[in-house]
């Protein structure tokens, strides 16, 4: 009887066993299934063999080989990967260089320039697009140059937008930096450079891998800046699915969505295995 | 190892921040090299900003730093040839225990096969052999302590600086690393600064001490002198526990001064040397050290004697204190060391003399 009610008390659980409660459980498995269920259903209607894309019909392949095949799809997405690849590099350089500088230096204004730096953040997208717009017509940016330079305005948009994340980020990892480390390391005889170098850029890694991968996934997925910066001969992934979309849903643009999960998802787990591996080394 | 010929001249160094901060005023120090000097003083006195102007973080207002006679006051830190451990030991967290080492020897462009030796050298020199691989968070604070202390001192500086070293250990340890730190010293040869604000630190270890108060230097002196010849109110009531006494001077007869306290009665006392000969009828400080204070006994000839009772007393293993309070209501406190029979007949007695020989009783002037 004793060992009965003892059994009773374990069962019951504790403030912080969450995880234990049946309301909570359904939260959670709800959640879930709202956000995935539908990707899973994307994914594997992508391999739905039928045209109209709405009952199942049976497995296929087919649709991705149309889509391997199609070559304004496969523009479209080398277009994608080199402006994200770009804008991500120079973003991560001007919002690194932004972050120091904040960090580092007083001057006059700081406050407002500090401010005036996340603006891009806060700016409603349609009115970042309409502005990079009506900017590039005004200053007469030209339109006709050949592949990736016709990708400039696009790619400079892109900057814009994400750079300011990538300075936020690495500000917020500056701020917990042990100046004296710095003081030591000059101590030791290091120069401002050497220092530079060898203590603070090691430091900043984390907040650099995940500033980059932000700017990597805003500018591969972006679509409103992109509509308004792009012409004809520019078409980035989204605006061609979104191109496809309106004449018909078919398993092709299933397919072409699939790989680009895929190739996120691989770049964001090669991201956390870097980040995991820098933050054993340091903190 | 010791002499006279300072390897550092501090000449009326002061240091501003902005209009109305003033951390370091108007200071001039010589340090001697091969010296362990102190620099000692409570919070906020501006012993850190002193090492850092030496260390050459931060740049004096006014004032000279000269190391071995030449001016480094605008050299940079990392040309000067001093070194620091920090006093959050800012041991480089993504590097090895041997890469921190290493560092300095790198900058600097050593040989690689030497800098091995080195730091091997450094790491026994501090007991950390066999740590070379390891980071830094998989150390103790006392062994990353360690650390910043051998990549110090593999640069063979001309001048070490430790600023607070020990505070962040516990109370055990601290006591082995003074002793440790202080057996380094003597065996590197290197001249030591050290910046602390436990006095009892500065007095085990240091072969001078300079002793601080908002800004300034109070006194510069051996450890022994500044406990028995404190030559301020400030220094005597800094150093270790100490009664003082309000006497008023009523006439001096040449060298000798014939005084009046009520708490002490009638005492004529030498005038120090370095005491300007005070007006009959001013006001000056005397002191006496709990431990000059004897209970019973007979008086010698000499002594002075102070009727009072016990109201209370602290026990504290091989001495006790005891509060004694005189006819005029002074609380005086009367260190004795523990016997046997000690406190139970100090217990006893309600009312009871204590005496002090003259010699003891110290002028302070302020
Ligand atoms: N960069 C600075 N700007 C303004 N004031 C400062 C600066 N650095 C120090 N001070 C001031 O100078 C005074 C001396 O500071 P300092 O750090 O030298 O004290 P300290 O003796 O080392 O004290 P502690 O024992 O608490 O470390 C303090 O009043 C401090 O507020
Ligand atoms: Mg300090």
């Amino acid at each position: 009887m004793a060992l009965f009610a003892r059994r009773r008390l374990e069962e019951r659980p504790g403030p912080l066993a969450y995880h234990r409660r049946l309301f909570l459980r359904l939260i959670f498995v709800g959640s879930l299934v709202f956000l995935y269920a539908p990707i899973i259903t994307l994914i594997i209607f992508s391999f739905n063999n039928s045209r109209r894309n709405i009952v199942w019909r049976g497995f296929t392949l087919k649709y991705y080989e149309k889509a391997l095949n199609n070559d304004g799809l496969i523009e479209a997405f080398v277009n994608s990967l080199t402006i994200a690849g770009v804008s991500t590099v120079i973003s991560v350089i001007l919002g690194a260089m932004t972050a120091i500088l904040l960090w580092r230096f007083r001057f006059p204004f700081k406050a407002p320039v500090e401010g005036a730096m996340a603006l891009p953040i806060v700016i409603p997208e349609i009115c970042m697009g309409v502005a990079m717009m009506a900017f590039f017509i005004r200053i007469g940016w030209p339109t006709d140059l050949i592949w990736p330079f016709n990708l400039g305005a696009i790619t400079i948009a892109h900057i814009t937008f994400s750079y300011p994340f990538v300075a936020m980020i690495v500000r917020a990892r500056l701020a917990s930096f042990n100046r004296e480390e710095e003081e030591a390391a000059k101590d030791l005889g290091a120069s401002e450079w050497q220092t530079m170098r060898d203590i603070i850029i090691p430091f900043m890694t984390p907040g650099l891998v995940a500033g980059a991968l932000l700017a990597f996934t805003l500018s591969l997925d972006d679509f409103v800046i992109t509509f308004f910066t792009s012409g004809p001969d520019t078409v980035t992934f989204p605006i061609k699915v979104y191109s496809m979309v309106r004449f018909s849903v078919t398993p092709e643009v299933n397919a072409a969505s699939t790989v680009l999960i895929a190739i996120t998802i691989v770049f964001t787990a090669v991201a956390m295995w870097l980040q995991s591996r820098s933050s054993q080394d340091g903190r | 190892m010791q002499n006279d010929k300072p390897i550092l001249s501090i000449s009326g160094v002061t240091k501003r921040f902005g209009a109305s901060v003033t951390a370091v005023d108007d200071v001039s120090l010589d340090i001697r090299e091969g010296e362990f000097f102190a620099l000692l003083g409570p919070s906020g006195c501006g012993k850190t900003t002193l090492l850092r102007m030496i260390a050459g973080f931060e740049v004096p207002s006014e004032g000279a730093i000269l190391l071995e006679g030449a001016d480094i006051s605008a050299t940079p830190p990392n040309r000067r040839p001093i070194n620091m451990v920090f006093q959050s030991y800012a041991v480089f967290p993504h590097m090895s225990v041997f890469d921190n080492v290493a560092y300095g020897l790198k900058v600097a462009g050593t040989p690689r096969g030497e800098i091995r030796a080195k730091v091997e050298e450094a790491l026994s020199l501090v007991k950390l052999d066999g740590f070379a691989a390891r980071k830094p968070d998989q150390l103790s604070g006392g062994q990353r302590q360690r650390v910043a202390l051998a990549r110090a001192l593999v640069k063979r500086p001309k001048i070490l600086l430790l600023d607070e070293p020990l505070s962040a250990l516990d109370a055990k340890l601290r006591e082995a690393m003074q002793l440790e730190l202080t057996r380094l010293q003597k065996s590197v040869g290197i001249t030591f600064i050290i910046v602390t604000h436990d006095q009892g630190e500065a007095l085990s270890m240091a072969d001078r001490i300079a002793v601080m108060e908002a800004g300034r230097v109070r006194q510069v002196a051996e450890p022994e002198v500044l406990y028995s010849r404190p030559n301020c109110r400030f220094v005597a009531d800094f150093i270790g526990k100490i009664n003082l006494f309000m006497a008023r001077v009523v006439r001096a007869e040449g060298d000798l001064l014939h005084l009046e306290s009520d708490a002490l009665g009638h005492v004529d006392l030498p005038c120090p040397e370095a005491m300007a000969h005070p007006a009959p009828g001013s006001q000056i400080t005397l002191a006496v050290r709990p431990e000059n204070f004897r209970l019973g006994g007979e008086a010698g000839a000499d002594d002075l004697h102070i009727p009072g009772r016990i109201t209370d007393h602290a026990y504290f293993g091989g001495h006790s204190s005891l509060f004694v309070e005189d006819k005029a209501g002074n609380s005086i406190t009367v260190s004795v060391q523990n016997g046997p029979s000690m406190l139970s007949e100090a217990d006893k007695c309600d009312s009871l003399h204590i005496f002090c020989s003259k010699k003891d009783v110290l002028i302070l002037p302020e």
